[in-house]
């Protein structure tokens, strides 16, 4: 500490630049994260049948893919149950949000906020096993085998990725305009429709999106919740591991990775905007 | 209650606030009454933690006292939620909509009431005439700077026409010039309309400049209600006296005591004659003397308390002179500066103190 209080005195700060073999370790870190997924990109362009061997550019894993209608259901599936899972987490997102940030302070408040972000915190497999042993028990009483015990195990483990930025938002937001809007006649239920909600909605939509990119790419819990014939995309991919293995795994993969980066700019770009404006 | 009585708009009845409990205790109103009469400018005035914004904000219902009641035109509203009383609010920050616009922002609370389409446009159009914004009707808030910010809040908060207008500093963002006209502009708004204006503030000239009367606030007591002149000429305090304007204090020893005036002797010999407050004071009193209210004479002119300058400071428009009496007594005076300047007195020089007619009040402490 009195160290690097002389150091600022003298006017150098501490740089990256001057530790010994700082830049090789950044180096081999950022290649571990991204050469597999560069090579995964590469090779679903491959003209061949082969993940490991190029034979010449072709885009014709793609049309595969495409064409493939067990693929087409897994990501209609997939669609589904992320737009599904994404509102209804997002909606019990805001509500959360809004009962942890504008309440006077009561007891068990963090008690609140640690359950409602469990999902962060719980090993997913032993959500998953549980999900699966609770549904199974409501399978037998109801008889009920559709897609509602996916988006209803999706939706209870995005909560928090929704919560966090909704919260976020919350939190920079002057609650003199709720008080402001009160003055003003608004019922609450006006005040929130008319000033809160509005000037939430990027935190809103960005919890959405992140919900939205969790719920897409989950294989354990779907793997275990899952009924005969419901596999979603990343599960599909599973099961196509354990057989041949071809470039249209590649070409999925590759889509949803622009899928999900589109969705993750937009995240950024809405919470940054927050920062831009405080309101 | 007599017929001449001034209708009352406001009157907090017996109200305390106490935030926490146990150790953490603090108690941010003890035990305030006060009355504010219709179509009056009535300002909270103390220092930050007095507990004037916490009485505004319970006016405006955002807080409930823990004891007490407050009453508009007479009727008990201590727990009527904030959107049932007709009491519009300026608040520090202006708190304005940052995703409508200027006229958006203006009709929000003559939406809320329900009114009808047209009325609602044609007040609007009117409010913003009135604080000169209606070229930027439709800028949104952040187009537009601090003191028109100040206008657009003013506007909103007057157009559904409340019967009380609550303002929570709101000239403290603004520069030193925008307060000055905003101060001017307060005032006729408030003549204008003819709506009572609670303003608080810790800011005397603010004060001294635009109420009808003031509360003086300290530690959550109301130390003082009255008109300006009587707040800055009939301080009942020494906090009072020193927390408006600028005060000298003294120590004397009453020695009479004549219809409202008392003679005082001071630890220099010298008798000084010095207004009395509310009851009769006995022995050992302090009095305050403004220092625009000293004369400065030739040392050894009969009546005048010798003394000697310690220090000059020029102010401009007056020099304050720092002089020290032969009692020992520290004291400044304010004198006007003239066209020739004011060098008749300088440092080291002896010269003799005199008191305006009136000028010594005795403080009740």
């Amino acid at each position: 500490m009195a160290e690097a209080n002389r150091a600022a005195k003298k006017g150098k700060t501490f740089s990256v630049k001057t530790m010994p073999g700082f830049t090789t370790v950044a180096m081999i870190c950022f290649i571990v994260l991204y050469a597999p997924i560069v090579t995964l990109v590469i090779y679903s362009f491959n003209a061949g049948n082969s993940i490991a061997f190029w034979e010449g550019f072709s885009i014709r894993w793609y049309f595969i893919a495409l064409e493939n209608t067990v693929v087409q259901e897994a990501a209609l599936r997939s669609l589904i149950i992320a737009t599904a899972a994404a509102a209804i987490a997002s909606t019990v997102a805001t509500m959360a949000a809004i009962a942890t940030t504008r309440t006077r302070p009561f007891r068990g408040r963090t008690a609140i906020y640690l359950m409602i972000n469990q999902p962060l915190m719980v090993p997913e497999i032993v959500t998953a096993v549980a999900l699966l042993i609770f549904f199974a028990s409501i399978k037998v009483a109801t008889g009920y085998t559709g897609l509602g015990y996916l988006i209803i195990a999706h939706a209870a483990f995005c909560v928090p990725f929704a919560y966090l930025p909704i919260r976020a938002r919350l939190e920079s937001m002057d609650s003199t305009l709720e008080a402001a809007a009160a003055d003003l006649y608004a019922t609450p239920w006006q005040a929130f429709r008319r000033i809160t909600l509005p000037l939430l909605a990027p935190g809103i939509i960005a919890g959405a999106m992140l919900a939205f990119v969790i719920s897409l790419d989950d294989v354990i819990i779907t793997e275990f919740v899952k009924s005969a014939g419901q596999d979603t995309l990343p599960t599909y991919m599973l099961g196509q591991l354990r057989r041949a293995i071809t470039p249209e795994v590649n070409a999925i993969s590759t889509a949803l990775l622009v899928l999900t980066l589109v969705l993750l700019s937009v995240f950024f770009v809405l919470t940054r905007d927050r920062r831009a404006n405080p309101d | 209650m007599a017929a001449q009585e001034p209708a009352i708009a406001i009157e907090a009845n017996r109200v305390s606030k106490v935030f926490g409990s146990g150790q953490n205790e603090v108690r941010a109103l003890d035990d305030v009454s006060v009355k504010i009469r219709q179509n009056e400018f009535f300002t909270l005035l103390g220092p930050s933690g007095c507990g004037k914004t916490t009485l505004l904000r319970m006016v405006a219902g955002f807080e409930a006292p823990t004891a007490g009641t407050i009453l508009l035109d007479g009727e008990d509203i201590t727990a009527t939620p904030p959107n049932h009383r007709p009491i519009n609010t300026v608040f520090q920050s202006y708190a304005l909509f940052p995703h409508l616009t200027v006229a958006q922002n203006v009709a929000f609370g003559l939406e809320m009431l329900g009114k009808p389409r047209k009325e609602i446009s044609d007040t609007v159009a009117r409010m913003l005439a009135m604080v000169r914004m209606e070229q930027l009707a439709n800028r949104t808030t952040a187009q537009i700077s601090g003191g028109q910010q100040q206008r657009v809040a003013l506007a909103r908060a007057l157009a559904p026409r409340p019967k009380v207008l609550l303002l929570d500093e709101p000239l403290s963002a603004l520069d030193l010039k925008l307060r000055k006209e905003m101060q001017i502009e307060l005032k006729r708004l408030q003549t204008e309309t003819g709506i009572t204006f609670i303003f608080v503030t810790h800011d005397q000239e603010e004060a001294l400049t635009m109420s009808d009367r003031i509360a003086v606030m300290s530690a959550g007591r109301i130390l003082q209600i009255g008109s300006p002149e009587d707040i800055y000429n009939r301080p009942s305090g020494r906090f009072v006296a020193s927390f408006i304007g600028e005060s000298n204090f003294f120590e004397g020893t009453v020695q009479g005591v004549k219809g409202d005036t008392a003679e005082i002797r001071m630890p220099s010999g010298h008798v000084i004659k010095a207004r009395l407050g509310k009851g009769k004071p006995e022995g050992s009193v302090t009095f305050a003397v403004r220092p625009e209210h000293i004369r400065l004479e030739q040392f050894g002119i009969e009546g005048t308390i010798p003394a000697k300058v310690t220090r000059t400071v020029y102010f401009g428009t007056d020099t304050h002179c720092h002089l020290e009496l032969d009692g020992g007594e520290r004291l400044v005076a304010r004198l006007q500066n003239t066209v020739g300047g004011n060098a008749a007195y300088d440092t080291g020089m002896r010269a003799g103190v005199r008191f305006d007619d009136g000028a010594a009040q005795v403080l009740i402490d």
